[in-house]
């Protein structure tokens, strides 16, 4: 259970680690882009992280690395605006992972799916919003259906890794 | 297979649910809704949400926006440059369907194609 028994030397060590593991995976992301053709396709591997983190440290500590990974990398590697973008997704998928996680009802797989279908439709809404061209919605179904196809990737992937790394993160 | 045991009614209901929300906003793109006027296919190109320009697809021209260079050219539009640093805008190549477009985030800049394609316009 998240941190029980755990110093705080630990847990920020544990949150610094899985920050830095984040921003790796966020710039692997940009540098795949699946369809070159769609601007904002990514594999998402980011996300994984934070799952993980979700899961094994709790909600505190994955939201904070959720935000501090999205406005470091926004820094280093697409600019401020990318990192506004970055973080409306970020925060719209954190919620929604967060509540379907509590709900119980789901595996990390269907928290995985929601999250990454809810970070392509807050960078749409921002997008929208900033452009004020709802036009723009016509991107949705391209983004939902390879984010859904990324979101049971990393789902899985999740699944492996929160049970190969819990005695490893929850001691 | 283990791994597809960990996954859940709930997790494939989702999963449908999701799928059907994007079939849903397909369809109506699909069908042209979007572009539902009936003039011959224009380019409309938005800065900051407002328009900028409107000229016809047909008629080659450079479109010179300080930040970004549009190219319009037989029938079809490409970003030609633009000063920004992801280059996804320039990336997108051709566009010369009526409903296409070609977003430039950074600088806020939307050129899209309007009205009926070339040879749709003649046989309608």
């Amino acid at each position: 259970m998240p941190s029980r028994g755990k110093s705080s030397a630990r847990l920020v060590a544990d949150c610094a680690v899985l920050t830095a593991l984040s921003m790796i995976l966020s710039y692997i992301d940009s540098m795949i882009p699946l369809l070159p053709s769609v601007p904002g396709i990514k594999l998402g591997l980011a996300n994984l992280v934070i799952l993980v983190s979700l899961y094994l440290l709790g909600f505190a500590p994955a939201f904070l690395i959720d935000i501090i990974r999205v406005i470091l990398s926004g820094l280093l590697f697409t600019g401020l605006s990318g990192a506004l973008y970055s973080l409306s997704g970020a925060l719209l998928s954190f919620a929604v992972m967060a509540l379907l996680k509590r709900s119980g009802r789901f595996s990390e797989v269907g928290v995985s799916i929601a999250g990454g279908a809810a970070h392509n439709l807050g960078q749409l809404l921002t997008a929208v919003f900033l452009i004020s061209n709802p036009y723009l919605f016509y991107y949705y179904p391209v983004l939902t259906v390879t984010g859904c196809a990324a979101g049971i990737l990393t789902g899985f992937l999740s699944h492996i890794l929160i049970k190969r790394l819990s005695p490893l993160l929850d001691g | 297979m283990k791994l597809f045991d960990i996954i859940k009614r709930s997790d494939i209901i989702l999963l449908l649910f999701i799928l059907l929300t994007a079939f849903l906003v397909f369809i109506p793109y699909k069908s042209g809704l979007y572009a539902a006027d009936a003039s011959p296919a224009q380019v409309v190109v938005t800065q900051n949400g407002k328009e900028y320009l409107r000229c016809s697809l047909f008629e080659d021209r450079i479109i010179d926006m300080g930040s970004n260079i549009i190219s319009v050219e037989n029938g079809s539009v490409h970003m030609k440059s633009a000063d920004c640093k992801n280059q996804v805008c320039v990336n997108t190549g051709e566009i010369n369907k009526t409903g296409q477009s070609i977003i430039c985030l950074p600088n806020r800049i939307t050129v899209r194609i309007t009205g009926e394609e070339g040879p749709d316009a003649v046989t309608r």
